[in-house]
Parts: structure tokens; sequence; C-alpha cells
């Protein structure tokens, strides 16, 4: 068809002058020509010969030029074939049902030549015009449907990267796109190691691709880091310095960051360009708002990022909302934005009956109608009550098991103690063994513990008893952050033995900072009567085979075993 | 009737163009014709309208197209008659067609093209 050099065309007429005259006038001007005499060899010959134009006499014996149109028209399908009617007929009717049959235009007796070839030849431009139409339309819905595909396949690639962690932890509320790879937001989870947790919520400027493909690096670096110990700041650093290596200029990532410390009753709210965070608590309401004070991710180089971050009460009692634009700015039928003040009317109204969340789903809701969708607008309510976890965001690759034997020895001199967090490193070495791996929680909580001992109670010098009174926390970390900007001494050294045989293995680890030291005996007395005294003394008694302090307080020696076949502990 | 029977100088250009297909062309359309004349002489009667309705539409398309104005008119009255169902003048009608028909003849001899 469209690769004949002529056109092919069909005439139908029972008149044996008229289609001589018309089909010799045809081949004369170099059509290709196949002739019917009635309009039931039109339709088979239309079937045979594929061509592309016909021409039908109205009047026929057999089957008229009426139906034969139709069923050519019918068979032609996504093709265009145009038909035209050859008639002498003069009435307006007559030439009507020719169109409604299908029929493109006419032809009346006697055939003016020059109209002839006009016309045949503006339809063969007109149906090499569909046809080229009609194949770019084919090759978009064949794009189109790939794309489709190739995005079904990316979305089970980022689903695994940008799994949901620990989102179904029973202190977690959330409203989130489920296709939120291209809406650019993305809601991520995860248990921190030594208890406590991380909640992250990011809107990439932008949506589609792009953002999906800045949402894969933020969620690696943030459930890798997280589970290998490291605090927010290092993780958000670190975010911020991938996106900005990756992203295009125009690009960024608005963010909050949450580091969830139950046991302390303590969350760290970190607000990079997001809406306003807001703090309340059941009984007294609304008690912080935490509006954005940081430039979104990947936009100033890291070395000039600042961190700091809300330091904030967080009990069980207490509850904290994190929404992206989405909520914000969504917007009903006549245009009004859900706005602010909405959410924190809804907070004072349902904080008592902690109804907030639910409240502000249904508020939603209604605001944009019932037609339109609620579950692109990503938000969510994180509670102070522990969680239970329902699943371990834990990478499962099994680590070394065969045994092996080695020393290590780390000194960290004032300027390390105050610009890293050296804990992710000392465990780091430690997690390469499997049974280790497997203690994961029990080895961070102690190596933190001891580390915690050694930097705000040796080389800062702080005292637990600080932390004793209800505001007592928020000084104590307020003290921690200002005395460890301003350290110019100090000193702590941690050496680690390790052994591991087929039947199980042991770590020997000793821990010496500069510091004063404390009352190591008076503590451990106390211990025995049950009284608390700070440095977690009785959670490493617990933890550890063995634990026993040397000079003035400031030397520490523990021993960590384990045995084989031994049931998995939880982390 | 008056006027000519056809126009040869437009039937001059279309023998050009057909070349040997020409002389095919007036062959075939005398042998339509004398079969469609005589379909209509039968029809007529006959009574049978439809048959001469039919006839007399195909000859009007090919006397048209041979630059037979005249027959052409002649045999469109025929067909509105038949398509009315009054075949009562329909003989006179037909009488004047085989004339002018024979009147188209002629100037095809005088040509030189019969």
């Amino acid at each position: 068809m469209a690769t004949r050099n002529q056109a092919r065309i069909l005439i139908a007429d029972d008149s044996n002058t008229d289609r001589l005259l018309l089909s010799s006038l045809l081949r004369k001007q170099g059509y290709e020509v196949i002739e019917a005499r009635d309009g039931a060899e039109a339709v088979s010959a239309f079937a045979q010969f594929q061509p592309d134009i016909v021409l039908l006499d109205a009047l026929m014996p057999n089957m008229d030029g009426y139906e034969a149109a139709e069923i050519i028209k019918k068979q032609s399908g996504q093709r265009f074939v145009p038909i035209i009617f050859l008639t002498s007929l003069s009435e307006a009717p007559a030439l009507a049902r020719c169109l409604d049959v299908g029929g493109d235009d006419f032809l009346t007796k006697p055939y003016n030549r020059i109209i002839l070839k006009a016309k045949i030849d503006a339809f063969i431009r007109m149906r090499s015009l569909y046809e080229t139409v009609h194949e770019q339309k084919r090759q978009i819905q064949a794009f189109n449907r790939s794309l489709l595909e190739e995005q079904k396949r990316a979305r089970v690639i980022f689903d695994n990267i940008a799994h949901r962690g620990c989102l179904d932890a029973s202190n977690i509320r959330f409203n989130v796109a489920p296709l939120s790879i291209f809406n650019g937001d993305i809601l991520l989870a995860a248990p921190r190691p030594r208890g406590g947790m991380h909640v992250f919520l990011g809107d990439f400027a932008g949506h589609g691709l792009p953002a999906a493909v800045g949402a894969l690096p933020v969620a690696e670096i943030f459930y890798g880091m997280t589970q290998k110990g490291y605090a927010l700041e290092e993780i958000l650093k670190e975010m911020n310095y991938r996106l900005r290596a990756i992203l295009p200029t125009e690009s960024f990532c608005c963010a909050v960051g949450v580091d969830l410390d139950f046991s302390d009753g303590v969350a760290r709210v970190w607000n990079g360009g997001l809406p306003d965070v807001y703090l309340y608590h059941l009984g007294r309401g609304l008690e912080k708002v935490c509006p954005s004070n940081h430039l979104p991710l990947g936009v100033v180089p890291s070395e000039r990022y600042d961190l700091d971050m809300y330091l904030l009460d967080f009990t069980p009692e207490h509850r904290l909302l994190v929404a992206s634009d989405g909520l914000l700015e969504a917007t009903n039928a006549d245009g009004e934005l859900f706005g602010g003040e909405t959410l924190e009317r809804l907070i004072r109204e349902a904080c008592a009956a902690d109804q907030v969340f639910a409240k502000t789903r249904e508020a939603l809701a209604a605001h944009l109608g019932s037609e339109a969708r609620t579950d692109d607008i990503s938000f969510v309510e994180i509670t102070g009550e522990h969680p239970i976890l329902q699943t371990v965001g834990d990478d499962q690759h099994a680590g070394l098991s065969a045994p092996v034997e080695w020393s290590v020895e780390y000194t960290f001199s004032a300027s390390a103690l105050r610009h890293m967090d050296p804990i992710p490193m000392m465990v780091q070495p430690l997690m390469e063994i499997d049974a280790l791996k497997r203690r994961r929680g029990r080895i961070f909580t102690v190596i933190s513990e001891l580390y915690t001992n050694a930097l705000e109670h040796g080389v800062l010098g702080l005292s637990s008893k600080t932390k004793d009174d209800a505001r007592g926390f928020m000084r104590y970390y307020e003290q921690k952050q200002s005395k460890l900007a301003m350290l110019e001494d100090g000193l702590i050294r941690v050496h680690m033995h390790l052994q591991t045989n087929a039947g199980g293995g042991e770590l020997a680890l000793r821990m010496e900072d500069s510091g004063m030291g404390f009352n190591h005996r008076e503590a451990f007395r106390k211990t025995v009567d049950g009284a608390l005294s700070g440095r977690g003394l009785e959670l490493l008694k617990k933890l550890c085979d063995e634990i026993e302090y040397f000079d003035n307080g400031n030397r520490v020696a523990i021993l960590l075993s384990w045995k084989e076949n031994q049931n998995r502990e939880a982390t | 009737m008056t006027g000519v029977a056809v126009d040869l100088e437009a039937l001059h250009e279309l023998q050009v163009l057909l070349d040997e297909d020409f002389e095919v062309l007036l062959e075939t359309f005398v042998r339509d014709s004398e079969t469609r004349l005589k379909l209509i002489a039968e029809g007529v009667a006959k009574g049978d309208a439809a048959l001469v309705r039919e006839q007399a539409h195909s000859f009007k398309g090919s006397s048209a197209n041979l630059y037979a104005p005249q027959l052409s008119a002649l045999c469109e009255a025929l067909e509105r008659m038949a398509r009315e169902g009054r075949l009562e003048g329909a003989p006179q009608l037909v009488a004047d067609i085989e004339s002018q028909y024979l009147a188209v003849l002629a100037s095809f001899r005088e040509r030189g093209w019969l």
C-alpha cells in the first residue's frame, strides 16, 4: 500500500461504458486500476487487492454502492481508505446518503479529467498523511506502553531500596502516596541500633524520574547509616553531600529529620524547607512549632551546612506532626488552601482525644471533596510511646563466621571528639562477624554506653545528677553541646580484642578517658542496693559478662562472650 | 430537437487522451445503449417502472459521459417519470430518446468514429 509507487484504485460501476471510460482515463494518468461490475464484486476485490482509493457507483445490481461502502469502511478498520461516489444523482437526499454510509466525496458524470485527477491526488496525499499520523500514533502508544512498563520495573527497584523500614511501628501514623516515587515525596523510618528511631520526610522539588532518582540515595543513606549507628546529623550531612553531587542545580529536597530517644524522652528535629513541625501534648495541647530554619538538602556544600536541631521533650504523651507542602497547599474546589490555621485548630480540638491524625485525614478528605485523591499528600504523626516494631530493617547478608582473632586500638583526641561520632567506627569492624551482627543491639548499647560515659562524665565532666528532674534532660543536652563545642583538651582511648572459634567467642574492650574519674566503688555498692547511679551501670552489668573499673574510675574493662547454637537474641 | 447532439470538441479531446481505447469506448457505448433501449421498450410495454427507471438512469450517466447532453436530459426525464410511477407519457419520450440516440450515432459517423 504505502510502499507501492503508484496508487491502486478500485472502480465499481455496472455501466460498461462508464467503467471503461473511467478506468481508461485513470490508467492513462498512471494509476493501477481494478474493476468491479457491482457492489458484491467490489467488496471481494477490495479484500483481495487492498486498493488505496475506491470509486463506487451508487446504483448497481446485486449490491448497491451504499451497502458496499459500509462493508468496505468496516473492513478498512484503522486504515483510511477514501471512498468516492460516482454519480449523476442530483437529489440532495441521495447525496446525503452517500456521505452517511462513509463516502468521502462525489464525482459527477460527465467526468472532468482535470477534476478527476485533482481529487484522486488530493485523497492520495490525505491518505498518506493519515498513514503517517496513524503510524506515529502507534509509535507513541508503543512508547507509552514501554514507558509504563519501565516505570513499573523502576518502582520495584525503588521499593527495594526505599522500603518503608519501620513505618509500621506502633508509634507512627502516616498518610503517604502509594506512588510516592512519582510525586516526589519520600517517608522513611528506621530503628537506631541502640534504641530509639530515625524518621525522615523528604519532598523533592519536581516530580517524576528526577525526584525518584534523588530519592534512591537518600533512602540508602538513611537506612545504611542509621543501621550503622550514625547520628542524624551525620546522615543529613551525607544526604546533602550526595544530593548536591547528583542533582541538577534547580533540584533539591526539602526535608525534616527526626531523632527519637524514647528512654530519655527527647526528640531532636531538623527542618530544612518543609512546613512547620508541630509538637503537642495530649494534656497540654500545642507546645512548640518548629519552622524550617535550614536550607533544603542539596543546596549548599556540606561544610557550610547548619545542623542545629530543635531539642524537644518527648514523653509518651507527646506527638510530633510532620507534613509536606502538599497538606497545607491542598486546594479545594473554591481555590481555598487547607492551610496551617486549620491544622493548628485540629490540634487544639483533637489533641486531648489523641485524634489529631484521624481528624486531619478526615478534614483533608472533606476539604478536597469526594472525588479528589487525598493519598498523594504526605504527613506523619509520631508518638512518644515506646514503639512495638513489626519489622526490623536489618540487612540480611551473612557476616564472617570462620574463627578469627584480632586487636585494634583507637585514640580519639579533642578535635575528633568535637567533630565526629566514633561509635559507628568502633562498632563497624565487629559487625563483620556473623555472631556479633546478630547481637547488634547489645554491642551497640554496650559500646555507646561506655563511650557516652567516657565522653560526657569523663572528658566533659558532666554530672548525671543534672538529669534528675523533669527539665533536666534538656539542660543536660544543652550543657553537653556547649562544652563539647569548646573542648580543647581531652582524650579517649579504646582497645578491643576479639577472638572467635567454632563454639562462640569473646570481645574484651578497654576504654580510658582523660577525665577526673568517679567513685566507682561507691557507685557499684549503690547498684546492689537498687538505687540508680547514672552512668548506666546497671544496664552494663546486665549486658556484659564482666565489668571492672580501674584507677580513678576513668579506665573500664568489659568482657562480652557468646556461645553458638544459642537462640538468636532480639536486637 | 434542436442544438447539437454531441459536443464533438470535448469528445475529440477524450479521443486524444484515450488513444486506442477511444474506439473500444464508442463500441461499448453503442452495445450498451442498444441493450438499454430494448429493455426500456420492454419495460414500458409491461408497465415495469423499476426496469425503466434503472435503465434510464444508467443511460443518462453514460450519455452524459460521452458528451451527449440532450440524450442525457431525455433519459433523466424518463427516469423521473418512471420513479414517479407514471408511464403514460413514456412511449412518446422513448421515441424521442431513440431518435436522439440515432442523431448521436450520426454525429459519430460524420467524424468517421464508427
